[in-house]
């Protein structure tokens, strides 16, 4: 065998290049979606196209406001404003697994790749999830689109180009701004620091999102003589491509739009690649060392002082509900994986309260303090279903070889770290700016159905199945599902809640609700504990 | 071939490579040992470009690792201690992309692929048709091997190869590097499987602490150390004294 003639280093190696996107949307179409398509796993459409139709659905009802008598720049706001929230959402937290997977350093690592062919195949991965989730979530609203008063016909066309533009945009932004963090961060702070990074950029997405109905409430109406502000929002940028290249009674000052979104993409993406691949080498070189010191902890004796904590005992006596507490607490606080997931989630169900809370003019709104202890109240169930998934998935057969009756106790250890560890403190804030900024007592009154019905929603994920923390290897794709899902379902059950409690207290009837309430919970509560204490454990 | 001097590795506080010397000629076996944290992994993981050294130089085929990472990382072959592959991948095309990595022409690449397959005794349509999560454990480890040897490396870094081996196949694999190093590669192995490393290597060296604790011949460990066997030498080295008594001190508390 004679050894291999290989060029001289090249910063892009378009063969390896080849390689590596072959893989990486082999990786990415299989698991999940070749699951969903060929019903393997379990005979139900998951992951990626469960995600596909449920954006399919929110752009279907997004699509409708076309017959509001929008020009093609309103209407082309609003979708690429939605497109912006959930695109910018779904690759944040999607970026920890696609950009810095541990599983990939030794796999990968010691191959001769420049860090710029990765990182431009990394992007092109990340691009190719943002189109395809973006292309779900246009899918109605490109034809509806048709409706806009002022539209041609090629409208669709023009359109599928401003969705690939923002896609690109979304994704440059985010590889960009890691690009940028782990240039000047050393090793200790980088774990931590990419997980909060994360954060912020749910935050610049959704307060990104935010603005839109607000301008659009204070000019009455999205024109851009009248509203200079739209100049920094990147949806307007990519909606004046539509309006100029699907109308002809587009504004001469849309232009400017178009010139400034168009050179933000083209500096964003030369920056992330051109610019700043070698930090990325390096960060990728660094998460190996954090890898090896992570059995070093510097809590262990606040641990044990937990340990011996009459609190802790008294509310947890089983010791495999302690044990169960310990490991989720420590993986919310200390792996990386699971923080990169897991704060970026907890972004738009902190920012939406949130904001609502310090917006004077829908302060007043009587919704407002049960919108915020709904969607606080929904932070256990986002961190068990993250908790869920580790690539030390294999780890978790350490629950299959003890000798367990049942799941119950690790299950319910699991929700009480997320419970004392996330929505406490979170509760225990949003309380103290709800007194603060809703001074209607009936206002207030109203978010205590809510505030009752929290604790069966975290009792939810034990429900239909067997909960394991760690136990189910990560899947491009899942967090974002996992999320919307829970988002999309949380709204629901939040607006029946709200309705119901509308009535209720419209007609005075509202402690009577509350009563009846506190009985059908305790009573579901019961059932379904019993429920999960009763179910043997089945191993995946 | 590899030229080590006075490389350090240092994580926050800890140091886990300490300022050590070494020169491995080309051809040359050499057995890595040491308990674990020793530094073995993160020392092949600095000459293998994945690491970046804290302080020291290391070459590699003439090649410095902080300074030409890429053109160490072509002439080296790894296999990691993990045996971490991508999972929803086939073997085949898990092959064909590594072989894609180093720019071996695609019939190239078939023809290397088919020739390890005979070799290790992995069936062609099981190759194709399954994806590596459906593998043994042995199998995927002979994919990983193969992976690491597919491009004619000049230097090879084995990180415990025998994992989840029968013992067949084990033979095949030490037959194999003893072979690889007769023919002018240079083998760094790394095992806890003594007899193992004391059959096979021309030499070795013993790391504890982050430190070279010996380095040589196996006749010349056993003169310094007045022990025969590898595994003696190695607990007077590394390990704890009075091991056999701790032991049964032990096992007597664990049963009362």
């Amino acid at each position: 065998m004679t050894a291999t003639v290989v060029p001289q280093a090249r910063l892009i190696d378009g063969p390896q290049l080849r390689a590596l996107l072959r893989c990486y949307w082999r990786l990415s179409t299989r698991g999940k979606l070749a699951g969903a398509i060929r019903r393997r796993q379990s005979g139900k459409p998951r992951g990626l196209l469960f995600i596909a139709a449920m954006y399919m659905l929110v752009g279907l009802t997004t699509s409708l406001s076309v017959f509001a008598h929008m020009n093609v720049f309103t209407y082309a706001m609003i979708l690429h404003s939605m497109t912006f929230l959930v695109v910018g959402m779904a690759i944040t937290s999607e970026s920890g697994d696609i950009l810095f997977s541990a599983n990939e350093s030794d796999v990968l690592l010691h191959r001769p790749i420049h860090s710029r062919t990765l990182l431009l195949a990394k992007g092109l991965n990340l691009i190719g999830l943002a189109l395809f989730l973006a292309g779900s979530l246009n899918f109605f609203p490109i034809f509806f689109g048709l409706a806009a008063s002022g539209a041609h016909w090629w409208f669709p066309l023009t359109h599928i180009v401003s969705i690939a533009l923002l896609s690109v945009f979304c994704c440059a932004a985010v590889v960009c701004t890691y690009g940028l963090i782990v240039r000047f961060l050393d090793r200790e702070k980088f774990d931590n620091f990419a997980a909060w990074t994360q954060v912020a950029m749910s935050f610049l997405f959704v307060g990104g999102y935010q603005l839109l109905p607000r301008l659009m409430q204070r000019f009455n109406g999205l024109n851009l003589e009248t509203s200079p502000f739209l100049l920094p929002l990147p949806p307007a940028w990519f909606a004046a491509v539509d309006a100029i290249g699907s109308t002809e009674s587009a504004q001469h000052s849309v232009w400017w739009l178009v010139i400034i979104g168009l050179a933000a993409t083209s500096v964003l993406a030369y920056s992330a690649i051109g610019k700043l691949a070698p930090s990325y080498g390096e960060a990728l070189a660094r998460l190996g060392e954090t890898r090896q010191r992570a059995a070093k902890s510097k809590r262990a004796p606040q641990q044990t002082d937990r340990r011996r904590n009459p609190f802790f005992r008294w509310w947890m006596p089983d010791p495999v509900e302690r044990a169960s507490f310990r490991l989720a607490a420590a993986y919310m606080r200390r792996d990386r994986e699971i923080k990169l997931r897991l704060y970026p989630s907890l972004g738009s169900f902190l920012i939406f309260p949130l904001m609502g809370l310090l917006d004077r003019r829908t302060g007043a709104s009587p919704f407002i303090p049960l919108l915020t202890v709904w969607m606080l109240g929904q932070l256990p169930i986002i961190a068990m279903e993250t908790l869920r998934t580790s690539s030390q998935a294999a780890a978790a057969d350490i629950f299959a070889t003890a000798p367990l009756e049942n799941g119950a106790s690790i299950f319910l250890g699991v929700r009480k770290a997320t419970i004392f560890y996330l929505m406490i403190p979170a509760l225990c804030l949003a309380s103290g700016l709800l007194v603060l900024v809703i001074h209607s007592r009936s206002a207030l009154l109203l978010a205590v159905p809510g505030l009752v019905a929290i604790p069966i929603v975290s009792l939810l994920p034990a429900c239909v199945d067997t909960y394991l923390p760690l136990s189910r290897s990560p899947q491009v794709g899942t967090q974002s599902a996992k999320n919307t899902t829970l988002m999309l379902g949380s709204m629901l059950t939040m607006g029946i809640l709200a309705g119901i409690s509308y009535v209720a207290s419209e007609m005075n009837l509202l402690s009577i609700m509350v009563a009846v309430e506190i009985v059908v919970v305790v009573a579901a509560y019961w059932a379904l504990k019993r429920h999960i204490q009763n179910r043997p454990v089945r191993w995946a | 071939m590899i030229s080590i001097r006075q490389l350090s590795k240092r994580f926050g506080d800890q140091e886990a490579v300490r300022a050590i010397d070494l020169e491995i000629p080309a051809g040359q076996l050499v057995g890595l040992l040491g308990p674990n944290g020793a530094g073995k992994s993160t020392t092949i993981k600095m000459l293998t470009g994945m690491l970046l050294p804290s302080s020291g130089t290391a070459e590699v085929f003439g090649f410095d690792v902080v300074r030409q990472p890429l053109e160490v990382k072509r002439v080296v072959g790894y296999v990691p201690e993990s045996g971490a592959v991508f999972e929803s991948l086939t073997g085949w095309e898990y092959l064909e992309l590594v072989s894609a990595l180093y720019h071996i022409p695609d019939d190239e690449a078939v023809a290397r692929i088919r020739r390890f397959g005979q070799f290790f005794e992995l069936d062609e349509e099981t190759l194709r048709d399954k994806q590596l999560s459906a593998y043994s454990k042995g199998m995927r480890q002979k994919v990983v091997i193969t992976s690491a040897l597919l491009h004619n490396p000049q230097v090879i870094f084995f990180d415990e190869p025998l994992n989840g081996l029968d013992a067949n196949v084990a033979l095949s694999v030490k037959t194999l590097i003893t072979s690889l190093a007769r023919e002018g590669k240079t083998v760094v192995f790394c095992s806890h499987i003594l007899d193992v490393v004391e059959r096979i290597c021309q030499r070795i060296v013993i790391l504890h602490q982050g430190r070279i604790l010996a380095d040589g011949t196996l006749a010349e460990l056993q003169q310094r150390c007045g022990e025969q066997s590898l595994e003696h030498i190695f607990n007077q080295l590394t390990g704890t004294s009075n091991l056999l008594a701790r032991a049964e001190e032990f096992a007597r508390g664990l049963t009362q």
